[in-house]
C-alpha cells in the first residue's frame, strides 16, 4: 500500500506533468511547422514541471524556511521559469508589443521570486515580500487584461477569443496560488504541507496541462478557421 | 432591453453571462467555505470533546488505578500488620517473613520494601531491605518519621507524603499501619514512586503526572521532577472528580484520587491533542481550494468558452441584425452552441434568401411604384398642362375677349397675341388676327373710300357750285346779252326809226353809234366772258363728269370692297363657328378630363365671344348691305347726273357756240358800229345803206335775242342740272359722311393699310 503523503502527491504530479507533456507533444503532429516555435512554449512548461516534480518526489531541494516550514526549491524554480513562459505565450497570442511582453514577463518572474523570498523569510519580511509579489502580480494582470487587450482588438475573432480564454484561465487559476500560499505552511499554516502540496500539485497540473490543451485547441481552431496563415504567423512570431 | 425574470440581480450581473456564472461560482465557493467552516467547527468541537473526554477519562482511569493501588497497599499493610508474626516482636522471625513477602511478591506493585518500625524509637527494627535495618527514618528525613502519625486503632493506616531519602535513590511513599498486638510497632510499606510513575506511563503523546495537595509532583515521567513543585493549579477538585484544563500549549485531564489528596493529571501537547482537528481543517481547506480551483476551471473553460462563443454569436447576430449577412457563422463546437451557430447560419441563409426575395419584391414594388409615380406625375403633368392650358386658354380667351371687345368697340388696330402653346388657340388667334387685319384693312379702305367719296362729292359740289355760279353768270350775261340784244334791237328799231332822223342828228347818231360801239364792245366782252364762263362750265362739267365717273367707279370699287368685306365677314362667321366648335370641344374635353371647371367657363366665354363676334359680323354685314344699297343708289344718281351733265355740256357747248357767234356778232357789231361811226359822216350819204344795215342789224339783234333766249333757257336748264348735281353731290356727301360716321367707330391704322391689304391679298 502506497503511503498517502506528500511524496505521493509529488509523484502523481510528476506523472501528470509527464503525461501532459506527452499529450501536448501531439500538438507538433497537428500544427503547422511555423508554429512549432510558439507552441514549444507550452510543452517546455510541462517538461520543466515534470522535472521539478520529479525532483520533489525524490525529496531533492527541500530547505527549511524561517517560519519552520519546508520550502521546495524546485517548485519555485519551476514557477520562475514556467509562469513567465505562459505570460509570454499569452502576450504573443494577443499580439502585444515587445515592451509590453517584456514588462509582463519580468513582473511575473518578480512575482515568483518575491513569493519565494516570502516563503523563506519569517514574519514580517514574509508579509512584505508577499505584498510586493502580489503587487507584481497585479501588474501582470493589469498588463494582460488592459494593455494586451488593445492589440488583441486588432486580431481575428478566433485569435482574440484564444487570448481572452488563456488570459482568463491563467488569471483565475493564478489567483488561487496566493491563497494557497497564505494557507500553506509557507504562509500561515492553516493547511498542512501535505494538503497544500496536494492542492498545489493539482492546480499546477491543471494550470499547465490545461493551458497547453487550451492553447493547442485554440491554435488548431485558428489554423482551421483562419485561412490567412500569414496573419497568424506574423503575430505569433513576435517572440523571435 | 428585454426584462427577464431575474430582476433581483443587479444589472451588471444580469447582463453578462460570465458575471452570472462568476456569481454562481462565487456563491458555490461561499457555500462551500461556509459549509467547510461548519464542518470544521463541528469536527473541531467533536474532536475537542473527544480529546477532553479522552484526557479526563485517562486521568480518571489513572486516578482509579492509583486509588486501587493505594487501597491495595493500605489494605495489604493493614492485613499484614495483623499477622501474628509481627506481634511477636521477634526480629528474627519477622525478618524472614518480610524478605519472603518481597521475594514472593506478596506485596502490592511497586512496594519495594517492607520495614518493621519501632515508632517509639523511630528505628527500622528490621526490614526486607538489609540496608535499611537500623536506619532511623527521621534522621533520613522520611515524612512519616519527621511528622509521625498517631494511630487510634490497629486498623488505622497512614499514607505518608512522598519523600525521598538519601539512602534510597528514588522517591518513596510510605504506608504505615500499627501492628496489632505489639505496642509502638508499625509495619511500613515503602513504594517506589518512580516505578509507580512509570507504571502510570500514559500513551505515546500523553504524560501522566500526579500532584499532591501541596502542588508537588508525586509522579512524573521525569523522575527528577518528582517532589518538585509542579506549578500546576491543583484546584479544588473533590475526591473522585475529574476535570479538563489547558495550560499554554498543553491540555490536560485531571482526576482527584478518592483515597488520597492527589490529583492525577494527564498532559498532552495541544497540537498533538488537536492534530486531527488541524488535519481535518487542513484537508477541508485543501478540499475547498480544490473545489475553488475546479470551479474556476469550469468558469474559465466551460464558462469562458460559452461566454466567448455566445458573445461572438451575439456579435454576429448583432452584425446580422445590422444587416451584415456575410458574417462567419462557423463554429468549431459540436455542442448546443455549435448547433446554435448552425441554426443561426441556417437562419442567416434563409434570411439572406428572404431578404433577397424581399429585395427583389421591394425593387419590383419600387419600380411599380415608380411607374405609378411617373404615371401619376404624367397624369398630374397632364392635369397641370390641362389646367395650364385651361388657364392659358382662359387667359387667352380673356385676352381675345378683351381684344374683340375693343374691336367691337371699334378699335380695329387691336390684335390678339396669338402666341400660345395650344396650337388650336394659336390658330384661332392667328385667324382672328388675320380676320381683324382684313376687317381693319377693309374698314380702312371703306373709310378711305368714304373719305374720297366725301372729298369727291365736295369737289363735285364745289365744282357744281362753281358751274352754277358760272351758269348764273352765263345766265346773267345772257340776260345782259338778251337785254343788250333787246336794247340793241330796240335801238336798232330806234335806229331804224331814227335813221330817218339820222341826218338830223348825225352827231347824235355818231355818239349813239359810239354808245352802241361801247355797248357792243361790252356785249362782246360780256360774250367773251360768257364764252369763257361757258367753256369753264363745260370744263367744269367735264370735270364733274370725270369726277362723277370716278365716283361711280369708286362706288363700284366700294361695292366690290363691300363684297370683299361681306366675304371677310363670312370668314369671320366661319372662324367664329370654328371657335364655337372649339369652345364646345374644349368644354367637352374639360368635362372629360374632369379637371376643368375653369376650362368649361373659358370655353363658354369663348363661345359667347364667338357669338358676339358673329352678331357683330352680322351687324357689319347688314351695314355693308345698306352701304351697298346706298352706293347703288348713289351710282344711279351719279349716272343720271352724268347723263344730265352730258346734256348740260351739250347745251353749254351750244351756248358757247352761240356765245362765240354773239361775240363774233358783237365784234362784227362793233366793227359795224365803227363802220357806222365811220359811216356816220357818210350817213347822209349812205342813209339807205344804213337803213338796210339797220334792218340787218335788227334781224341780227332779233336772232341774237332769240339765241340769247335759247342760251338763257339752256343756262337755266344747266343751272337746274348743276343744282341737281350739287344736290346729288351733297346727298352723296351726306351718305359718305354717314358712311364715315358709321366707320368712325372703327379705329384703323392708316399706316397699316398696306399690311392689311397685303394680308387681304394673302388671303385671296
Amino acid at each position: 500500500m502506497v503511503a498517502i503523503d506528500i511524496t505521493l502527491w509529488f509523484t502523481l504530479g510528476t506523472l501528470g506533468m509527464a503525461l501532459g507533456s506527452v499529450g501536448l507533444a501531439y500538438g507538433f503532429v497537428v500544427l503547422p511547422r511555423e508554429w512549432y516555435r510558439t507552441y514549444a512554449d507550452v510543452v517546455i512548461v510541462t517538461l520543466i514541471a515534470t522535472v521539478a516534480y520529479g525532483l520533489m518526489a525524490l525529496g531533492i531541494g527541500e530547505i527549511g524556511a524561517g517560519g519552520g516550514a519546508t520550502v521546495f526549491v524546485p517548485r519555485y524554480v519551476d514557477w520562475l521559469l514556467t509562469t513567465p513562459l505562459h505570460v509570454l505565450f499569452i502576450a504573443v497570442i494577443a499580439g502585444a508589443g515587445r515592451r509590453l511582453t517584456g514588462a509582463a514577463v519580468g513582473l511575473q518572474a518578480a512575482t515568483i521570486a518575491l513569493g519565494f523570498l516570502g516563503a523563506v523569510f519569517a514574519t514580517p519580511l514574509k508579509e512584505l515580500f508577499f505584498l510586493a509579489g502580489s503587487l507584481a502580480f497585479v501588474g501582470v494582470v493589469y498588463l494582460l487584461i488592459y494593455q494586451a487587450a488593445d492589440s488583441a482588438d486588432e486580431l481575428s475573432v478566433v485569435q482574440a477569443g484564444l487570448y481572452r480564454k488563456l488570459r482568463n484561465f491563467v488569471i483565475v487559476l493564478w489567483l488561487v496560488y496566493p491563497v494557497i500560499w497564505l494557507l500553506a505552511p509557507t504562509g500561515y499554516g492553516l493547511m498542512d504541507a501535505e494538503t497544500s502540496s496536494l492542492v498545489i500539485t493539482y492546480i499546477d497540473v491543471v494550470a499547465k496541462v490545461g493551458f497547453g490543451l487550451i492553447a493547442l485547441n485554440g491554435l488548431r481552431t485558428l489554423q482551421s478557421v483562419d485561412t490567412d496563415a500569414d496573419a497568424l504567423t506574423r503575430p505569433l512570431a513576435v517572440n523571435d | 432591453m428585454p426584462r427577464d425574470n431575474s430582476g433581483l440581480l443587479p444589472a451588471v450581473v444580469r447582463e453578462r453571462y460570465t458575471a452570472r456564472l462568476g456569481v454562481a461560482l462565487a456563491f458555490a465557493i461561499v457555500v462551500m467555505l461556509a459549509f467547510g467552516a461548519v464542518i470544521s467547527a463541528q469536527a473541531s468541537g467533536e474532536l475537542r470533546d473527544d480529546v477532553e473526554r479522552d484526557l479526563t477519562s485517562q486521568a480518571g482511569a489513572q486516578a482509579d488505578h492509583l486509588d486501587t493501588w493505594v487501597s491495595a497497599v493500605t489494605g495489604d499493610v493493614r492485613t499484614t500488620s495483623k499477622l501474628s508474626v509481627f506481634a511477636s516482636d521477634d526480629v528474627d522471625r519477622i525478618k524472614p517473613a518480610l524478605d519472603r513477602m518481597i521475594e514472593n511478591g506478596n506485596v502490592p506493585e511497586d512496594v519495594v520494601a517492607v520495614h518493621y518500625l519501632d515508632t517509639d524509637g523511630m528505628e527500622f527494627l528490621t526490614s526486607s531491605s538489609d540496608r535499611m535495618v537500623g536506619v532511623d527514618p527521621a534522621q533520613q528525613g522520611a515524612a512519616f518519621a519527621t511528622d509521625p502519625p498517631t494511630f487510634d486503632n490497629p486498623d488505622d493506616v497512614h499514607v505518608s507524603e512522598p519523600f525521598s531519602v538519601p539512602i534510597v535513590d528514588h522517591p518513596i511513599i510510605a504506608v504505615i499501619s500499627p501492628i496489632e498486638g505489639a505496642d509502638d510497632r508499625a509495619l511500613v510499606y515503602m513504594a517506589d514512586l518512580e516505578a509507580r510513575a512509570e507504571a502510570l506511563g500514559g500513551g505515546n503523546d500523553t504524560s501522566t503526572v500526579v500532584v499532591n495537595e501541596a502542588g508537588e509532583y508525586v509522579a512524573h515521567p521525569d523522575a527528577n521532577k518528582i517532589l518538585t513543585t509542579s506549578g500546576h493549579a491543583v484546584g479544588n477538585l473533590s475526591a473522585g472528580d475529574v476535570a479538563f484544563g489547558r495550560e499554554g500549549e498543553t491540555v490536560m485531564g485531571m482526576a482527584r484520587l478518592s483515597t488520597l489528596q492527589w490529583t492525577v493529571m494527564t498532559h498532552m501537547p495541544a497540537d498533538r491533542a488537536y492534530a486531527l482537528t488541524s488535519q481535518i481543517n487542513s484537508d477541508l481547506l485543501g478540499l475547498v481550494l480544490l473545489a475553488i480551483i475546479n470551479l474556476g476551471l469550469i468558469g474559465v473553460t466551460v464558462g469562458s468558452n460559452t461566454a466567448l462563443s455566445l458573445r461572438q454569436l451575439a456579435d454576429r447576430a448583432a452584425a446580422m441584425g445590422r444587416g451584415d449577412l456575410e458574417v462567419d457563422l462557423t463554429s468549431e463546437r459540436d455542442d448546443e452552441i455549435g448547433s446554435l451557430y448552425a441554426a443561426l447560419a441556417d437562419m442567416r441563409d434563409s434570411l439572406r434568401e428572404q431578404i433577397t426575395e424581399a429585395e427583389t419584391a421591394r425593387e419590383e414594388a419600387e419600380s411599380a411604384r415608380k411607374d405609378a409615380e411617373s404615371a401619376r406625375e404624367e397624369a398630374e403633368r397632364e392635369r397641370e398642362e390641362m389646367q395650364a392650358l385651361s388657364s392659358h386658354l382662359e387667359t387667352k380667351a380673356a385676352e381675345y375677349g378683351a381684344v374683340l371687345d375693343e374691336v367691337a368697340d371699334g378699335d380695329l388696330t387691336r390684335r390678339v397675341d396669338p402666341d400660345s402653346d395650344n396650337a388650336a388657340m394659336q390658330t384661332v388667334g392667328e385667324e382672328l388676327n388675320e380676320a381683324l387685319a382684313a376687317l381693319e384693312a377693309t374698314v380702312a379702305d371703306v373709310e378711305a373710300f368714304a373719305d374720297e367719296v366725301a372729298r369727291s362729292s365736295d369737289t363735285v359740289r364745289r365744282n357744281a357750285d362753281r358751274v352754277s355760279e358760272a351758269s348764273r353768270q352765263v345766265g346773267q350775261s345772257i340776260e345782259e346779252i338778251f337785254d343788250g340784244a333787246s336794247e340793241q334791237s330796240e335801238r336798232l328799231q330806234d335806229i331804224a326809226g331814227e335813221m330817218e332822223n339820222l341826218s338830223a342828228s348825225a352827231q347824235q347818231v355818231a355818239s349813239s353809234a359810239q354808245q352802241v360801239a361801247t355797248t357792243s364792245r361790252e356785249a362782246a366782252e360780256v360774250g367773251e366772258t360768257g364764252q369763257q364762263a361757258a367753256e369753264e362750265a363745260i370744263a367744269e362739267m367735264n370735270a364733274i363728269e370725270g369726277e362723277t365717273e370716278r365716283t361711280r367707279r369708286a362706288i363700284n370699287e366700294l361695292d366690290d370692297d363691300l363684297d370683299e368685306i361681306g366675304e371677310i365677314v363670312d370668314l369671320i362667321t366661319q372662324i367664329v363657328d370654328q371657335t364655337n366648335m372649339l369652345a364646345i370641344n374644349a368644354s367637352i374635353e374639360a368635362a372629360h378630363s374632369g379637371g376643368g371647371e375653369g376650362f368649361a367657363v373659358v370655353a363658354d366665354e369663348i363661345k359667347e365671344l364667338a357669338e358676339e363676334t358673329k352678331d357683330a359680323a352680322g351687324d357689319i354685314e347688314a351695314r355693308i348691305e345698306a352701304i351697298q344699297e346706298q352706293a347703288g343708289e348713289t351710282v344711279e344718281t351719279m349716272e343720271s347726273t352724268s347723263e344730265r351733265m352730258s346734256e348740260g355740256v351739250a347745251t353749254v357747248t351750244e351756248a358757247v357756240e352761240s356765245l362765240e357767234t354773239i361775240v363774233e356778232h358783237a365784234e362784227e357789231a362793233d366793227r359795224g358800229i365803227q363802220e357806222i361811226d365811220d359811216a356816220t359822216e357818210d350817213q347822209a350819204h349812205t342813209a339807205q345803206e344804213v337803213m338796210a344795215m339797220v334792218d340787218d342789224l335788227a334781224a341780227i339783234s332779233q336772232q341774237t335775242t332769240r339765241e340769247a333766249d335759247t342760251v338763257a333757257s339752256a343756262a337755266d336748264e344747266q343751272t337746274d342740272s348743276i343744282a341737281e348735281v350739287s344736290e346729288s353731290a351733297g346727298e352723296l356727301r351726306q351718305r359718305a359722311d354717314e358712311l364715315e360716321s358709321l366707320l368712325a367707330r372703327f379705329e384703323v391704322d392708316r399706316s397699316g393699310d398696306a399690311d392689311a391689304r397685303a394680308a387681304t391679298a394673302l388671303e385671296d
